[in-house]
């Protein structure tokens, strides 16, 4: 037997709004003779707008449209829901208001567009909740789960300046830190005056490094590295053609002279290329009470001297 | 001024109750903008029922969440965890109670749903329109100064005629797409959304 359900907004006043779905009980699944589980049509009576009619298929399709953008609007997310060429697709209108196109699924029929304000989306919101939560209607109508929304989603409801403040805060810290690092001091390369002066202090008197007397002992190696390191910090700009060398091979003799000096190129000294002739070469075979010094500048500008036992 | 009509037979007290499988969800507690939101939406319902305070209890009873709201002190201490409250409480209400609070707001919003369609309808008189919106605004602000803190500017917007008429057509709007027992999952949804 055939049943016919109807839904209205509320049940007194003006009906501004009625869904009437037609249909008849499943009795091959049991269902009882109130019960509808096969829907043969459904009409949508609307005060001011034409009548809508469709299959199943029509609500199934207004249902997953209307609902999900009703819980976008509860967010204040005005968004439109249902593709360009779904059979119902709504979206909030400029003019204010809603716009709902619906597409027939017969071939050469224009879309409807509807016109909506908010008191008659409400009305087909509550039908269409009516009708989907009727215990007699027992066939599957799915809609999307109501689900909240994620953050990115919600950014319009803070004011311009509080969601620009953040990045802009950062970029400020970012230019403060950047001016105040330029206006550090940067240390000078080569030899400055503050090495010089704390040269002073790790290098001993003059008078307590000179060079023995002839028959005197030869000066411990402590004493050569003393003397080759002040021969680098004193080293003056013509005593070589490479002053902007930072690894020098030395060779202090028996009386605590420098004999020779090479600049080398590279820190780690494997690269022999030199930067020029300085005053005398180091010999292959030096004396034999010559020691052989390698300092090297470091980046903190001073100069490291340590034995070298030569390639 | 505005009274309230008698439930609608569609949506009744009875169907709120029921648990409903499309209705049910996972509880969870609401954040805090959730708290305040919806505080103030049982505020525009009260706005919009001179009787508002008591249809609440008897809603409450009728829906079976006595337990709950056994009292009117009962449901004043839940609905103070809103922050924007003159004396609001610390701490989180449980997700049961929120959602015992959303139940009772779809209800009453059931109940009022005439009153907010006519406020929304673009179809209305102007003039008629306009005196409602006045009326409730009045009202409204009433209820704001009496109970929440009114120093906080997003209470003085509310209360404000001019910056505040877009949120109170907001609020008003969700009463309406809020209304009824399928309205409960949608509003809870939206007051668990995420903190922007």
């Amino acid at each position: 037997m055939k049943q016919t359900l109807t839904y209205q907004p509320h049940s007194f006043g003006s009906h501004a709004c009625r869904l009437r779905v037609e249909g008849f009980p499943d009795v091959s699944t049991g269902q009882s003779s109130g019960a509808v589980g096969i829907i043969t049509g459904w009409s949508l009576d609307w005060v001011g707008h034409p009548q809508l009619e469709g299959r199943r298929d029509h609500l199934q399709a207004l249902l997953v449209t209307v609902l999900p953008y009703a819980r976008l609007l509860l967010s204040g997310v005005a968004r439109p829901v249902g593709g360009e060429d779904d059979a119902v697709r709504i979206a909030p209108d400029p003019q204010g208001g809603h716009h709902m196109q619906l597409r027939s699924g017969q071939p050469d029929t224009p879309p409807l567009d509807l016109h909506l304000d908010d008191a008659e989306l409400a009305d087909l919101v509550r039908v269409l909740d009516q009708c989907r939560l009727d215990p007699r209607l027992q066939l599957p109508l799915p809609v999307p789960e109501s689900r909240p929304l994620p953050a990115r989603e919600l950014r319009h409801r803070l004011p311009l300046h509080r969601r620009l403040a953040a990045p802009l805060g950062g970029l400020a810290a970012l230019a403060v830190a950047a001016g105040g690092t330029s206006l550090l001091p940067t240390p000078r390369p080569a030899e400055t005056a503050r090495q010089a002066s704390t040269s002073r202090a790790l290098n001993p008197p003059a008078s307590a490094t000179t060079a023995p007397a002839e028959g005197t002992p030869s000066p411990s190696p402590e004493a050569r590295l003393t003397q080759a390191r002040r021969w680098l910090l004193a080293r003056p700009a013509s005593t070589g053609p490479a002053p902007a060398a930072q690894v020098w091979q030395l060779a202090v003799n028996g009386r605590g002279e420098v004999v020779a000096a090479t600049p080398v190129d590279g820190n780690d000294g494997r690269d022999r290329a030199r930067l020029g002739l300085p005053a005398a070469a180091v010999p292959s075979s030096p004396a034999r009470d010559a020691l052989l010094v390698r300092g090297a500048l470091r980046p903190s500008g001073l100069w490291e001297v340590a034995p070298w036992q030569g390639w | 001024m505005i009274t309230p009509p008698p439930p609608t037979a569609a949506a009744s007290p009875a169907t709120l109750a029921a648990p409903d499988p499309a209705v049910e969800s996972p509880a969870r507690a609401l954040p805090r903008q959730g708290l305040e939101r919806l505080d103030l939406l049982l505020l525009c319902v009260e706005a919009l029922d001179l009787n508002g305070g008591e249809t609440l209890l008897w809603m409450g009873q009728h829906l079976g969440l006595a337990p709950l709201f056994p009292n009117r002190v009962a449901l004043w201490t839940l609905r103070s965890h809103n922050p924007l409250r003159r004396a609001c409480r610390r701490g989180t209400p449980d997700a049961a109670e929120t959602d015992a609070l959303i139940r009772l707001l779809c209800a009453m919003a059931d109940r009022v749903y005439p009153i907010v369609r006519g406020l929304l309808s673009s179809r209305e008189p102007a003039e008629v329109n306009q005196e409602h919106w006045r009326l409730f605004q009045q009202r409204l602000t009433e209820l704001l100064r009496e109970r929440m803190n009114v120093r906080r500017s997003s209470v003085q917007a509310l209360m404000d005629p001019e910056r505040g008429a877009e949120e109170r057509r907001a609020l008003i709007q969700t009463l309406a797409l809020a209304a009824g027992t399928g309205g409960v999952d949608r509003l809870r949804a939206s007051l668990q959304d995420a903190a922007p």
